[in-house]
């Protein structure tokens, strides 16, 4: 992880939550291009460090640069050229699809012919042109996910965080997303940074994977190696071995007694 | 039946009760030991201090017309207990829990039994507080006895019981037909709005019309509703057990409305009580189906946009009139939102015309009639715009507003377009009530234009502070959250004195420079400036990150 451009690079990133640490003094370099899988249990820190590098949440402590900015200082620059999906979804019950999309573009100064091309596409690519004006409060979780990445790729940011791109997609939807960010990532040079608990999505689609345990960075590198490293047969053994994982089958049925 | 309902009853009261949930107990049991002390002792020094206060003996008109009053008293506490509940539940529809209850062993008729248990306590709390405010001063212009009272209360507990129950029912009857679906909230909540206006007839009839309402309650037509059974019954037992002596004229003036015996009423209320338990337990199993919670999930398709839509896009061309074009439609698809601004826009019309009428010879001074009127469409109509577009029409979640802010600049974008977007809506709402008012109240053109020109302007200026004041603290679409309660009452606050800060300012300058016009014009300035002010801080507030 050295020697390309920097896209994303944070020194002893910090931030707590009165007397919680979210997350621990980061060091942490992204290169361009790279897709980054960021692992960790709930409540490890992952989202809150996706905040502060967006811009939205402020860092406790230490300083970050996003594409060559400063969070602190230059927020604006960051999101014009970010896009960011966040964990849960914030859509407009009574507006379509269209509508979103349109409303999103319009937030990254996009109008006119160029975004209504943009959205028909994108819409087309997530299969969803049949029911694009149909109201969202009558999507399912999953078509709902999907519009929410097509709001976030609509502007061709630079850097794409996704906050649990896939947690509610069906297979075939998942796999149309991991090819996206193939795609974008090998074609366009797009970096993305990733926030997931599925090991088996990471593995394939991941450069480079950090774990996060409790607010601290514990592991980094790309997949294999973590794997060799813990001596592994996959990425979840991997990361389970790491994060503390192991089950005890005596402790599963003591709660009958 | 199985100890299921207690259960559910439980968990009912604790959720209707967890703000207190550190000392549930000790709040509960303070709670009802003031409210009896308030029942038998504060009351009535407080209602017979009101009427000392205000020079009145309320004693021989009371004595006069006992029934009429009884029965509509009865009838504002019938509608407050059957429509508040149902106004209050449906604010948000809870049916998620259905599912687990029916997937355990535990029958429709015990969730339905259990739901209502658990809202006895807050409901009668409530009600022990409202009903001594109307009954404190039959008891004393009658001097009824203490046996007396207490058969009093007896049957005004049970009449409440019956009422809280119909409205559990009613509750719960719609939440299922609406469903818990994005639409069904909406429904819901736009429903909620209507019940509220519902309830309010009533009150501002016992307000202003007293007189008619009391004579009108007073007929034979008026036995349909359970109200009147109670509150015949009451004026019986105030009759049985009072202390006077009345003359025989009196009695004869009763007996013309009270037209059946004491007995009857009991039978009659109690027929009523064993109907809606009978009748609910017997509807319960088709109410708690999940096959009926499918009502709202209606897939609705957009049409292509109207003529005023397209009009704006070519006025604003870029980014700014998109997201202007997308809030507005966002806004006027919300059935609730919908609500609330017809709410308005009907308290507005009524409130200026019910003040004419209710006083002998109107506002008197055509220009008083001008001004005043004006003042009472606007406050009212600045209120509501408000509340509405800057309250819970301003964001639906935090995870939209993360969205929003992941723009660049886009809080401050958002808040722009969100502004345009209420002060383009709030044309129309401007202009309808000050039309009817006008209509009504015989002013000229001239003068309903310039009602319609101030109350836009107060209106512009006070969905700027609830807007500004919402983004200091956003509370979401959660009207049940503090931040909302919070947000409202300041909004409120606020909005009210510069209405009267603005009149008395308005007519300083009005007289200052013996122009009407003038006075009107100037009032909604303090509203604009001010209203700029906390919008500004508002939005700087919303696009800084969260700490």
């Amino acid at each position: 992880m050295s020697g390309g451009q920097s896209e994303i690079t944070t020194r002893a990133l910090r931030k707590n939550f009165g007397d919680i640490k979210a997350v621990k003094p980061l060091d942490l370099r992204v290169e361009r291009g790279t897709t980054f899988g960021y692992l960790g249990p709930n409540g490890a820190g992952k989202t809150t460090t996706v905040r502060m590098l967006s811009g939205l949440l402020r860092p406790t402590g230490g300083s970050a640069t996003v594409c060559g900015f400063d969070i602190a200082e230059q927020r604006n620059r960051i999101k014009a050229i970010t896009g960011l999906l966040p964990e849960a979804p914030g859509l407009y019950s009574k507006l379509s699809a269209y509508e979103f999309l349109e409303f999103i573009g319009a937030l990254y100064d996009l109008s006119g012919e160029k975004l209504n091309r943009r959205i028909n596409r994108l819409l087309n690519l997530l299969d969803l042109t049949e029911r694009q004006n149909d109201l969202l409060e009558s999507y399912s979780s999953g078509m709902k996910q999907k519009v929410l990445i097509a709001s976030t790729l609509i502007h061709e940011p630079r850097l794409v965080f996704l906050d649990e791109p896939t947690a509610r997609l069906d297979p075939a939807a998942s796999a149309l997303v991991k090819e996206i960010i193939n795609a974008l990532a090998e074609e366009t040079d797009t970096t993305f940074f990733i926030c997931t608990h599925l090991t088996d999505f990471a593995e394939d689609v991941c450069d480079v994977i950090g774990i996060l345990v409790e607010g601290e960075l514990v592991e980094l590198g790309p997949p294999k190696e973590i794997i060799e490293r813990t001596e592994s047969d996959d990425l979840e053994e991997a990361y389970l071995k790491i994060v503390g994982g192991k089950i005890d089958r005596k402790r599963l049925l003591s709660w009958r007694e | 039946m199985s100890h299921g309902w207690r259960a559910i009853a439980k968990a009912e009261f604790r959720v209707s009760t967890s703000r207190f949930r550190r000392g549930r107990l000790v709040a509960f049991a303070g709670a009802y030991a003031f409210a009896i002390v308030w029942a038998l002792l504060l009351a009535p020094e407080v209602v017979s201090g009101l009427f000392w206060m205000f020079e009145v003996d309320p004693n021989p008109l009371i004595q006069a017309g006992l029934p009429g009053i009884m029965r509509t008293l009865l009838l504002v506490l019938w509608v407050m207990i059957l429509l508040y509940p149902l106004s209050y539940s449906l604010q948000e529809i809870k049916i998620g829990q259905w599912e687990i209850m029916l997937s355990s062993n535990v029958r429709t008729r015990e969730m339905l039994l259990g739901m209502f248990v658990g809202k006895i306590p807050i409901y009668f709390l409530i009600a022990l507080i409202m009903a001594p405010l109307f009954f404190s001063v039959i008891v004393s212009a009658f001097s009824i006895t203490l046996l007396g009272q207490a058969l009093m209360y007896l049957a005004v507990f049970l009449f409440v019981l019956a009422t809280i129950w119909v409205s559990n029912l009613l509750s719960v009857g719609i939440q299922a037909k609406l469903g818990d679906s994005p639409r069904g909230n909406d429904l819901a909540k736009a429903l909620s709005i209507v019940v509220a206006l519902i309830f309010l007839v009533p009150v501002y009839g016992l307000m202003y019309f007293a007189g008619p309402l009391t004579e009108i309650l007073g007929w034979d037509i008026f036995l349909v509703l359970p109200s009147t059974w109670c509150a015949d019954l009451l004026s019986w037992i105030a009759l049985l057990s009072t202390s006077l002596t009345l003359p025989p004229a009196l009695m004869d003036l009763y007996s013309l409305i009270l037209v059946l015996p004491p007995i009857a009423y009991v039978i009659l209320l109690v027929a009523f009580a064993v109907a809606t338990v009978v009748g609910g337990f017997s509807l319960s199993e088709r109410m708690f189906s999940l096959e009926s919670t499918r009502g709202a999930d209606k897939v609705i398709t957009v049409k292509g946009e109207n003529a005023v839509l397209r009009g704006l896009r070519r006025l604003m061309p870029g980014s700014f009139g998109t997201l202007t074009v997308t809030s507005i439609k966002e806004f006027s698809r919300k059935a609730q939102n919908i609500s609330r601004v017809a709410y308005g826009a009907i308290l507005a019309i009524i409130l200026p015309v019910i003040f004419n009428l209710s006083f002998v010879g109107g506002f008197g001074e055509p220009i008083f009639m001008l001004v005043l009127s004006t003042f009472m469409v606007s406050m009212m109509l600045g209120l509501i715009a408000g509340l509405t577009f800057g309250g819970v029409g301003f964001l639906e979640s935090k995870d939209q507003l993360w969205i929003i802010q992941s723009g660049p600049s886009g809080a401050w974008k958002y808040m722009k377009a969100r502004l345009l977007q209420s002060f383009l809506i709030s044309i129309p709402l401007a202009l309808f009530p000050a039309a009817v008012v006008s209509l009504i109240m015989d002013l000229t053109i001239l003068d309903g234009l310039l009602m319609s020109l101030h109350s836009y302007v107060l209106m512009c200026g006070c969905v700027m502070i609830a807007t500004g004041i919402t983004a200091l603290n956003p509370a979401y679409e959660d009207t049940k959250s503090s931040a909302f309660y919070v947000n409202t009452l300041v909004s409120m606050l606020i909005i009210m004195f510069l209405v009267l800060g603005s009149l008395i300012l308005g007519i300083r300058v009005g007289a200052a420079l013996e122009n009407i016009y003038l006075l009107l014009l100037t009032a909604g300035m303090p509203a604009i400036l001010l209203g700029g002010l906390i919008a500004g801080l508002g939005a700087h507030r919303l696009s800084a990150p969260e700490s």
